[in-house]
């Protein structure tokens, strides 16, 4: 193994990383919120890479526009959802298994309408002018583009962090997790609350969707190809965590990335499972989780 | 006089809180049967009883998180039984929850900010604040403390203090003194005497009789689900067989 092996692999595992930090803080924070797991998070993830490259992208050509569009549609998209359909089950205590196949059969609704819609051959998006061609530095080669992906995330994370930890907005969520009933006695519209931020991690999905398009591709199977990780990552990095969906984000994208240049895709897989039950015997709520969300 | 002591009297003060014939259910049971109470401006109004006869119950129904069946629940004149409890809690009921109910991840500023953050902006949090400070100056010096590094004491000084900025002006406190030693029991009582005199409307559930003797205006006994008795303190003290036979016997102050 080379060094600029090594480094080329460390660069892809930030990269991949990147993508499964944002698309596993809105599993994550909704999952501490409200005690659901979202299956049908992909689902945003897909739609925001398909409408980049099937619809924005053809249409005006711009890809920041893409990102922005993909945000705001599958903002309202996630609202929607979790209005209609959600806020129904949980506010009946049927929050586990009945969320679990509402969304999966969303899912499953919506990946099939974007085959009809648009066919299932996978594509490859072209990443923005501007953002393309490498950086050399010292005897290694880096595509300008995965840099990018990594600034980004960095920098949304970044405001969510600040969101949470440092404005009102924030201490409420922050209570919501903690002890919704008590925080709703105390004047906190919580149901309000829960679906704005449930947008919010859709809407970062529909982001992430766009960011990958370049790298990972597009095709209908995007829905459920990453779910797995990304259960792997939010539980790895604790229930209800940003911190540790970056943290563990950051290493998870490492062991796929190192995994599959050495081994397979199938094997990184397996590694990044064996890893997450290892740290789960030492620290059962995974690395920075709290107890009391899953009471 | 054996038998259900009932007293009537006549208060010239304003209502602020009136509770007529509540059912609660916890599924099928029947926990609160036709709950009727009233609490007027400035009074400490105690809910006495043996546990687990629905006294929380009470409290949980007026702010509907465990909402009634049927029945009514008044504020200021107002019919907030069906609101969703944040609804409720922004009309100006402060609720004190049985457990505290603090946020141990945040600091002590920080939980005292939630109910005024969702007051809205025409309050004055300074102002807030400072009335909080000034009743416990604990709190102002471990402002800036994670919530759960502090005592039970403390804590219930905290949760009281988060009612009082919730509430305008009526805060309902459940079982305030449980779990504290009696030294801080009896801060406690001072603490809400004072409040009492910050114009503030307290509708205390209490274990504690004696507690209960101490700082309310009138009381209420309830048992399986109903209100089997009620009267002013002064009423109660002349007939202690009416606490004796609902409570068990009182220690005589």
């Amino acid at each position: 193994m080379t060094l600029e092996f090594f480094f080329m692999q460390m660069l892809n595992g930030l990269t991949i990383g990147s993508i499964f930090i944002l698309l596993s803080s809105g599993l994550t924070i909704v999952f501490g919120l409200q005690g659901i797991t979202n299956c049908a998070h992909g689902v945003f993830y897909m739609l925001g890479a398909y409408l980049a490259v099937k619809v924005v992208m053809p249409l005006a050509g711009n890809y920041w526009l893409a990102l922005v569009i993909a945000f705001l549609f599958n903002f309202g998209l996630g609202c929607l959802m979790e209005y209609t359909g959600i806020r129904f089950l949980v506010q009946n205590k049927r929050e586990g298994t009945h969320v679990l196949v509402l969304t999966l059969g969303l899912a499953i609704l919506i990946r099939e309408l974007v085959k009809i819609t648009w066919g299932a051959v996978p594509q490859l998006a072209e990443a923005p002018a501007i953002l393309q061609g490498t950086l050399t530095v010292g005897s290694v080669t880096y595509p300008v583009y995965w840099l990018f992906v990594i600034a980004f995330t960095a920098a949304i994370m970044a405001t969510l962090g600040f969101l949470f930890m440092r404005t009102g907005l924030g201490i409420l969520v922050q209570s919501i997790t903690m002890n919704s009933e008590v925080t709703q006695a105390l004047g906190t519209n919580a149901p309000r609350i829960n679906t704005a931020v449930f947008g919010l991690g859709t809407g970062i999905a529909g982001i992430a969707g766009v960011l990958s398009s370049p790298i990972l591709g597009v095709e209908p199977n995007m829905v459920f190809d990453l779910l797995i990780v990304l259960f792997v990552v939010i539980i790895f990095g604790g229930l209800g965590s940003l911190l540790g969906v970056v943290v563990s984000g950051v290493i998870v994208g490492m062991i796929i990335s190192f995994g599959t240049a050495l081994m397979t895709g199938m094997i990184a897989k397996i590694l990044a499972f064996v890893v997450m039950i290892a740290i789960l015997l030492v620290r059962p709520l995974g690395l920075f989780g709290k107890t009391g969300i899953l009471d | 006089m054996a038998g259900c002591g009932k007293f009537i009297w006549e208060k010239q003060s304003s209502m602020l809180l009136e509770v007529k014939e509540l059912h609660t259910y916890y599924g099928q049971s029947h926990i609160l049967q036709g709950i009727s109470l009233k609490v007027d401006e400035g009074e400490i109004v105690a809910l006495l009883g043996p546990n687990g006869m629905g006294k929380t119950t009470t409290l949980r129904s007026v702010m509907a998180l465990t909402p009634a069946k049927s029945g009514h629940v008044l504020f200021k004149g107002e019919d907030i039984t069906r609101l969703h409890p944040f609804e409720i809690a922004r009309k100006g009921i402060g609720y004190v929850p049985e457990d505290r109910g603090i946020f141990k991840s945040l600091t002590v500023i920080q939980n005292l900010r939630i109910p005024h953050l969702n007051k809205g902006r025409r309050e004055n949090w300074e102002r807030d604040r400072e009335k909080v400070y000034a009743l416990f100056p604990i709190l102002k010096e471990r402002s800036q403390q994670m919530a759960g590094s502090l005592s039970g004491g403390e804590q219930q000084m905290l949760t009281t203090a988060r009612g009082m900025i919730a509430g305008d002006h009526l805060i309902l406190l459940d079982e305030p003194t449980e779990g504290l030693a009696p030294n801080i029991v009896q801060d406690l009582i001072d603490s809400l005497q004072a409040i009492k005199k910050q114009n503030f409307t307290i509708l205390l559930v209490e274990q504690s009789v004696n507690t209960a003797l101490e700082i309310a205006d009138r009381c209420y006994i309830l048992e399986k689900g109903r209100i089997k008795a009620q009267g002013t303190i002064d009423e109660i003290r002349r007939n202690p067989e009416i606490l004796h036979q609902y409570l068990g016997v009182p220690d005589e102050k």
